[in-house]
Parts: structure tokens; sequence; C-alpha cells
């Protein structure tokens, strides 16, 4: 299976995305290289390699249920998950790209970069983590905080236009005092709605290992910052291929979108403090998908006999995290609390009686 | 609670017997008094009884037997007259050296704070410090009639008083109880608040789409209006008095069932 690390033009070092940027850095000489430049760079190297595959061709296997690859800086075998196309060598700690998973089908038609980097994702998540009380000690202990991942996760996100027929009455009314009488006044309107909606960049997971609601709790995501996708954003992080089909998230994209569509329009006569519809047609098409990798900083953390998970928008740093309780570190304040609370209101009975 | 009611019985068997007495209003145990002071006195008490309808005792101690000269004035009201009648008793007590007044049913109201004050300023004044205690108790007696003929003052009114500090097992039982309260309450509530729930967002539709609706070809017509009247019920109002307050306060406390005032002064 072969594989993709972006190395340093300059010492060979395999080279890492900085986040909120359009280039990659090296740690080790600490050179800077636009992405345009690796992108043009790594294309030479795969129609080289190309070639010598043509010339030494091997016997067809299935690609996609090989999970492992062999890492093209120290050469050792690694064993991923099968969904995994971006991801770091346990043996030698470079960014490695696996090809055959972010290609063809697989291959994402947008990417939203990531805009915060580790030591923020960090810091963010320690203050979070530092005002809950109760939380084990572990929790936050540096070897916790190694754990933080960067990873671009799948989304399939849609474009959709609704026609919209709308007919409907309305009615707003007035009162109002003259001496001991009041009058109320009611206007009744006829209304009509015609034309056509656009609901952009509505987006559904296209991947099974991760709780969607804990990730909808991150959003939104910033549409002005989605890029074409370009390999060389991935490199540093993690990234999973969908294993969600389009097909299996349509539905739920085009109800979602006839629901928003349906929303805006009652808007337009929202003026009316009561409405009937006499008809309500709303016909909705997804126009247009783009397979989406959306950034997310990862923490899981095993305590008891679960596990609980952190994670923040890559991009805006919104978070949502399960939180851990110390359930003995409680007992033990509320024990205290018992205690005080006791002795202070006998105390405050035998000073009042 | 015991105790207390085995000492009240071995002070009435003790003052009951006759010998001890030199009338029915006049108990001079502490032999203060010479025999024609005592009858001087007797005869006070007795006129001041027929006169207000309140029995007026006079007792004087040399061995108050560690009780206090309340507990003792109190027990003797209860056994010689009764409880919560109309009665007064002036106790001079040597163990002590104190001068006390109890008063019950409706001397309570006659002998307020002040006026039982004032009586043992008198009765202090008047020959308790000389030992000319013949005097004192006749100058007492003399004031008390004067509140006796002046009747309940127009401001007076009864307060319990209020004891000594005393830790009730209510206050324990509140204390445990709003303890665990507050220290469960905690934990229940830590523990809610720690099983946090995802809160997916809501979609920003606003900044994601593109409305293009025609408001059909005139835009919105008024097609009826429609008008109602109503005539708005009166509401009457009403308003509540205010209270008053007042002094003269007699204050109270229970002793052995009955209700007692009094007050008392060393000397």
């Amino acid at each position: 299976m072969s594989t993709t690390s972006f190395k340093c033009p300059n010492c060979g070092a395999a080279i890492t995305y900085v986040p909120g940027t359009e280039h990659t850095k090296c740690p080790y000489c600490l050179s800077a290289h636009t992405l345009d430049a690796l992108i043009a760079k790594q294309k030479e190297e795969a129609t080289k390699a190309q070639q010598s595959e043509i010339q030494e061709r091997k016997p067809e296997i299935d690609q996609s249920a090989l999970r492992e690859y062999i890492c093209n800086s120290c050469g050792a075998q690694v064993v991923t998950d099968e969904t995994t196309s971006s991801t770091i060598c346990y043996y030698c700690h470079n960014p490695v790209i696996i090809n055959d998973r972010i290609s063809g089908e697989f291959l994402p038609d947008k990417i939203v970069p990531f805009q915060i980097d580790r030591d923020a994702a960090v810091e963010r998540f320690l203050k979070w983590a530092r005002s809950k009380r109760y939380v084990p000690k572990d929790f936050t202990s540096p070897s916790n905080l190694e754990k933080i991942t960067g990873i671009y996760l799948p989304y399939w996100v849609a474009n959709a236009q609704a026609e919209m027929d709308i007919v409907g009455r309305g009615e707003n009314s007035r009162s109002w005092r003259t001496g001991d009488t009041e009058y109320t006044e009611t206007k009744i309107y006829q209304f009509e709605r015609q034309g056509t909606i656009e609901v952009n960049n509505i987006s559904e997971l296209a991947y099974s290992k991760f709780d969607k609601d804990l990730l909808r709790s991150i959003e939104p995501y910033k549409a002005k910052q989605k890029r074409d996708f370009a390999l060389p954003y991935l490199t540093g992080f993690f990234a999973e291929r969908y294993d969600i089909g389009r097909q299996d998230v349509e539905g739920r994209l085009d109800e979602r979108a006839r629901r928003y569509a349906l929303s805006l329009a009652r808007d337009s006569y929202s003026k009316y403090s009561n409405v009937r519809t006499e008809r309500e047609q709303v016909d909705t098409q997804i126009v247009s998908w783009e397979y989406t990798l959306l950034p997310v900083w990862v923490l899981t953390y095993h305590y008891g006999s679960k596990t609980y998970v952190y994670a923040m928008n890559g991009q805006t740093g919104e978070a949502f995290g399960e939180l851990p309780l110390n359930n003995r570190k409680l007992a033990l304040t509320s024990g205290v609390l018992f205690a005080a609370v006791a002795i202070l209101v006998t105390l405050g009975g035998w000073l009042i009686w | 609670m015991v105790k207390k009611t085995v000492l009240a019985i071995l002070l009435v068997i003790l003052l009951a017997i006759p010998s001890f007495a030199v009338g029915t209003g006049v108990y001079d145990y502490g032999s203060l008094l010479t025999s024609e002071e005592a009858a001087e006195i007797e005869q006070i008490v007795t006129s001041m009884q027929q006169a207000h309808g309140i029995d007026v005792l006079v007792l004087t101690l040399n061995d108050a037997e560690g009780r206090s000269s309340r507990n003792i004035a109190d027990y003797f009201i209860l056994d010689h007259v009764g409880t919560d009648e109309n009665a007064l008793l002036l106790l001079l007590n040597m163990d002590e050296r104190e001068v006390y007044i109890s008063t019950s049913g409706i001397a309570i109201d006659i002998m307020t704070d002040a006026r039982i004050d004032a009586t043992l300023d008198v009765v202090i004044d008047n020959g308790m410090i000389d030992a000319a205690y013949g005097n004192a108790v006749k100058a007492g007696l003399s004031r008390i009639n004067s509140y006796f003929e002046s009747g309940v003052p127009a401001d007076g009114y009864r307060e319990e008083e209020t004891g000594p500090k005393q830790l009730y097992p209510i206050d324990v039982a509140l204390g445990v109880g709003g303890g665990g309260a507050t220290g469960i309450t905690h934990f229940f509530r830590t523990r809610k608040k720690y099983r946090t729930k995802t809160r997916p967002k809501p979609f920003a539709v606003g900044s994601n789409s593109f409305v293009n609706l025609t408001h059909g070809a005139s835009g919105d017509i008024l097609i009826d209006t429609r008008r109602t009247s109503r005539v708005i019920p009166k509401v009457s109002s009403s308003s509540g008095g205010g209270g008053s307050s007042s002094s003269g306060r007699s204050t109270t406390h229970s002793t052995g069932g009955g209700t007692f005032g009094g007050g008392g002064k060393k000397f």
C-alpha cells in the first residue's frame, strides 16, 4: 500500500501543516514551505512511482481490505484502522498519509483546515478541566494531555434548493380604550409566497465511530474558511475516510433542507400574529454534494469502566466534553459540608432559643 | 425535673409546719422580724387581701438549700395559694442576700417589671442594708398596695421570659437534618452536573441560505377588518388596618405548671 510523507525539501525531515496558515513547517530546520510547492513536488513523485509500478506490476489485491502500511520514513510495518487515511507512524512519529484511502471515491472535495494548534487546544482543555473540582487528578496530567489528537473527520455536505408555493391568511389585532369601553380591531390579509430558497452547507457526519450528537455540540464550522482539498493539510494530523455512504444520509439531509426552507418562508409572514395556511407546497432537491473533512481536537479518557470523550472544533475552538467524576472526592466534600452546616445550624438554634 | 419535685415536696413539708408561720400571710422562717413587726405586717397583708382580692405573702429565709429565690417564691405560691391564683409573695432570702417578688394571676398584670423594680428598690433602701427588716417589708408592702390601688396600667401587657440558652434536641435534629440535606443535595446536584448531555447546535439557516420569494402579484391583500368592543368591569378595592404597639410589659415565666411574673435584686 503506497503512502505519502511530506518531507522538508531542505533537510528531508517530516514536516507538518501549521494550523491557520497556508504553509507547512519543518520542526528541525524551521523552514516553511507553501502548500502549492509541496503539491507540485508530490505530483512529480507520484508520476515517477506510477511509472515504476507499471514496470513491476504485481498481482491485484483488494487494497481497501489492507490495514497495514510501510512507513516510508523508517520502513516499519504499521497496522491502522481500516478507515484511517492520515496517521502518525508509531515508531518514528513521522506523519504518513495512506494514498489509497484518500483517492478515488474517497478523495475529499473540500477541507476546513485546522485553525487552532495543539498548544492552544491543550490550553483551552486545561482551562475547562481545571475549573471542574471533582475530576480525577490525572485527567489533566501531562500523560493524558499527550493523548489530545488533531483529527479530520469526514462529512457529507449538501447544497439544496427548495421550490416554495404557499398560500394562506394572516391576522393582526390591536386594542384600545375609550372611557370604560375596550375596542379590538382585527385585520385579515391574504398572502402568497412563491419562489425558491437555497439552503447550503447542510452537513451530516459520514463516520460511524464517533458520537454524532457530541460532534454537533461543537458546530458550526465557518464555510468561509473552507478550501479545496489538498494533501498537505493532512500532514501532522490524523484523518478518517467516510464509512457512511452519501445515499445513507441523503434522506436526512433532504428532510433538513425542507425544514429549513419552510422555516425561512414562515419568517416572511411572521409579522402576522395568527396564520392559517391554505396551501404549503415545498419541493426540495439536493443540487450538489461536497465530501468534506472537518477538523476536531479529540481527547479520550478511560476512567472506571467508561470512556470519556472531549472534542473541540479545530476551527472555532467550540468544545464539548464528558466529565469523569471522582465520587470519592465528591463524597468527602459533601461530608465536610454536612458537618459544617450541621454544626452551624445547631449553634444557630442554640443561640436563637 | 424529679430533683425539683422532690425539693418542692420537702420544702412544702418543711414550710407547712404551722409553728414556723406567724400567721396566714407572714412566714418568718429566717427570724428576721420581731413578733410585733410580724403581727403588724400580718394585719397589713390581710387588709390588702381583703381590699384587692390578692393574697399577699411575706417569706423570710436564712437557708435556701441551694435553690434560687425565684424557685422558692413560685413554689411557695403554688403550694399555699394555688396555680394561677391572684397572689404576690415578698421574699427576703438572707442566704443569697436577695429580695424577690413573685406574682401570680392578676398581680402579674398589676406589678409590671418597672413596678417590681421600683418596689425592690424601696425594700432595699428602707432597711435591708441596715438590718431593719420590718421597716423594709412594711415600706415594700406600702408601695405594693399603692400599685394595687392603681390597678393594671393602661399599656400593660405580658411577655414570656426568654430563658438561659440551652441546646435542645430539636436544635441538633435541625442541624443534622439541614447538614444532611445540604450534603446530599451537593452530592447529587454535582453528579447531575457532571453527567453532561450533548447539546447539538442549531444549524445557522440565516447565514447559509438565499431566499427568493415573491409576495403575490400585488403583495399581501387586506381582505377583511373586524371590530369588536366590550365594557370594562369596575374593580372595587379595600384596605386592611395596621397594628399597634404598647409599653408596660409584664415579663412572665412558667413554674410547676403555673404562670408567674416577678423579679429580684441583690443587696
